[in-house]
């Protein structure tokens, strides 16, 4: 007998006795809208991510967890309280935290190989290797046969492949999620979530992941920790442990049992009158 | 091959209608008004043979070239000067888009006044049409790079001026080229309307050769045609291979 | 003829009778239910034994 609950645990446990490697505390992110009121996008909310974790920030859509992740980016900065990682401000985007959008934003006037060595190249990799890693992480996801391809020529799920490549490429400690797979038609989606859980997995608990989505099946599939989030001004709601092993199926007991309690909790969140 | 075929035979049919539609209203009527296509021709061989055309279109060109290129190190120097600051842009911009709203002959006579009836004065109004041409286009199109991009540049690493040379330039380089292509535009028909207006005893470029020729019907509409056929050259063999490179390889291109 | 229930074995017998896989499977479903407030566990059953103990657990942050 296996019992994934008990390894999956004293994993948990061991990772938890580390530092964590991002880390929030007390954050709150205050904007003005177009009508001059004070608009709380992120209430008060406080926690880590340790390393080797897959974490899915969960909530209806405005509860402030896209502005979680880009703090977490660098992208923007808190209005109060902290953002850490390794112990340090966050003070800046970088090819440490690689960050997948929901669009694949890749460069237009570049071939596909060429958006990869991008990404080599500003993390210092030497001219005469860049083309053969890029090929690399091409073959990482398949796509080794559109190297030359320009990226219009793609489709949506293609090119979010690509992106991921791109981001992978950097080799980066942290991968951010903003709801990558959102544009995607359903079976691009399922093919690239299986890409990310199989990226995970092969590294190994060396690579962190967050993920924001409002998909809850996507997150009980993918993430070690889904953090639920109300609906604006965001705020924590629950957070569910799943000590289930990968790669998992949305058909398997436990994710499914999770789905539907996270899903009845959500629906109650969206009922009490955030916007959706 | 074949696609440039295929491209250009509708033109050329178009031109050979023109052609023959001319020769048959050019038949009657006397050749100081309406000369024949032959007439015109042997004019233009003649103009060639004795070198006043050639001579008068590469003056042309060269006096083109300097105030193109001054025109678009002037534009995108301001341009980007204005894309950077926005308080500057806001003051600025305006001033610039009057500029390119206002027909440059009506700078013509200032800077005659200025230059006198030079080649100065020619090149002058030339660069002031055309310049601002190149500024609005270096500002909207660096102005219309997706953020989404830039945002992904920063996220991989590019920071301030590896941003500029690896995301931003590029993103706006469509935008600007489209710029150039007007700017030629207004530089070209600036210039030879100039030269027109200021020739003088040692003026020869293509503009002073129509003023020359006033009495020489046919080696006027010659010269014209030069003129016109000078423009379009440049246009569909520079600007727009140039152009549909740019775009078809970001998969702007529409139609294919 | 009286209509009493056929007394069901207690609890005691019926732990007394399992195997020693089947009492480490329970010990382990205990520890779990001990340690967690809310959640969930799942026994993951093939050929009549369980192969896998998967688990969920529930925090409530507000």
């Amino acid at each position: 007998m296996v019992d994934r609950a008990e390894s999956a645990v004293a994993l948990a446990g061991e990772r938890e006795a580390t530092p964590p490697k991002l880390s929030l505390r007390g954050l709150i992110k205050t904007r003005r809208s177009t009508s001059g009121e004070m608009l709380t996008a992120v209430d008060n909310v406080t926690f880590d991510v340790h390393q080797g974790e897959f974490v899915c920030l969960l909530g209806p859509s405005g509860c402030g967890k896209t502005t979680i992740l880009n703090i977490l980016a660098g992208l923007d900065e808190p209005t109060s309280g902290k953002a850490l990682l390794d112990g340090r401000t966050i003070s800046g985007p970088g090819p440490d935290r690689a960050v997948l959008f929901q669009e694949p934003a890749l460069f237009p006037w570049l071939s596909v190989v060429a958006n990869v060595e991008f990404a080599l190249k500003h993390v210092g990799v030497a001219p005469g290797e860049r083309r053969e890693r890029a090929m690399g992480w091409l073959e990482n996801v398949h796509l080794t046969g559109y190297a030359n391809a320009q990226p219009h020529e793609l489709s949506a799920g293609m090119r979010q492949r690509v992106a991921l490549a791109r981001a992978l490429a950097c080799d980066p400690d942290v991968l951010l999620g903003d709801e990558p797979f959102g544009a995607l038609d359903a079976q691009a989606r399922e093919l690239l979530q299986n890409e990310v859980q199989r990226v995970w997995v092969e590294s190994e608990g060396r690579k962190t992941f967050v993920f924001v989505t409002h998909n809850v099946r996507e997150a009980a599939l993918l993430a070690d920790r889904v953090l639920v989030m109300t609906a604006a001004p965001g705020k924590l709601l629950e957070e569910q442990r799943i000590y289930a092993p990968r790669p998992r199926n949305l058909d398997d007991a436990l994710v499914s049992r999770v789905v539907s309690e996270v899903h009845e909790v959500l629906m109650r969140e969206v009922g009490k009158g955030g916007t959706t | 091959m074949r696609r440039v075929a295929r491209e250009l035979a509708p033109p050329l049919a178009g031109v050979a209608c023109l052609l023959v539609l001319w020769a048959i209203v050019a038949a009657p009527a006397s050749p100081n008004t309406l000369p024949s296509p032959a007439e015109v021709w042997s004019a233009f061989a003649r103009g060639l043979s004795n070198g006043s055309i050639t001579e008068a279109a590469g003056k042309t060109l060269l006096r083109l070239a300097f105030s193109f290129g001054v025109s678009i190190l002037i534009g995108t120097a301001i341009g980007f000067g204005l894309a950077l600051n926005e308080f500057a842009r806001r003051a600025i911009r305006p001033l610039v888009v009057a500029l390119q709203i206002t027909p440059f002959i009506a700078w013509l006579p200032l800077a005659v006044v200025w230059f006198g009836f030079s080649e100065r004065a020619v090149v002058f109004v030339a660069i002031v049409g055309a310049f601002p041409s190149v500024t609005l286009a270096t500002i909207s199109s660096f102005g219309q790079v997706p953020p989404l991009l830039k945002r992904a540049g920063r996220t991989l690493g590019a920071q301030g001026w590896q941003l500029y040379r690896g995301v931003i330039f590029p993103a706006a380089l469509p935008g600007y080229v489209s710029g150039l292509q007007q700017a030629w535009g207004f530089a070209w028909k600036a210039l030879t309307a100039g030269e027109l207006i200021t020739a003088g005893l040692h003026a020869t470029g293509l503009g002073q050769l129509l003023q020359r020729s006033k009495d020489d019907v046919p080696m006027l509409i010659a010269t014209v045609a030069v003129i016109v056929v000078i423009g379009v050259a440049v246009e569909y063999l520079v600007f727009v291979p140039i152009d549909r490179r740019i775009r078809s390889r970001r998969g702007l291109l529409v139609g294919g | 003829m009286t209509d009493e229930p056929v007394p069901s074995p207690s609890t005691q017998e019926r732990l007394a009778d399992l195997t020693d896989d089947e009492r480490l499977v329970l010990a382990k479903v205990a520890d779990i239910v001990r340690k967690i407030q809310y959640g969930t566990v799942v026994l993951v059953i093939q050929d009549g034994k369980v192969v896998q103990i998967e688990m969920a657990e529930k925090f409530r942050l507000r």
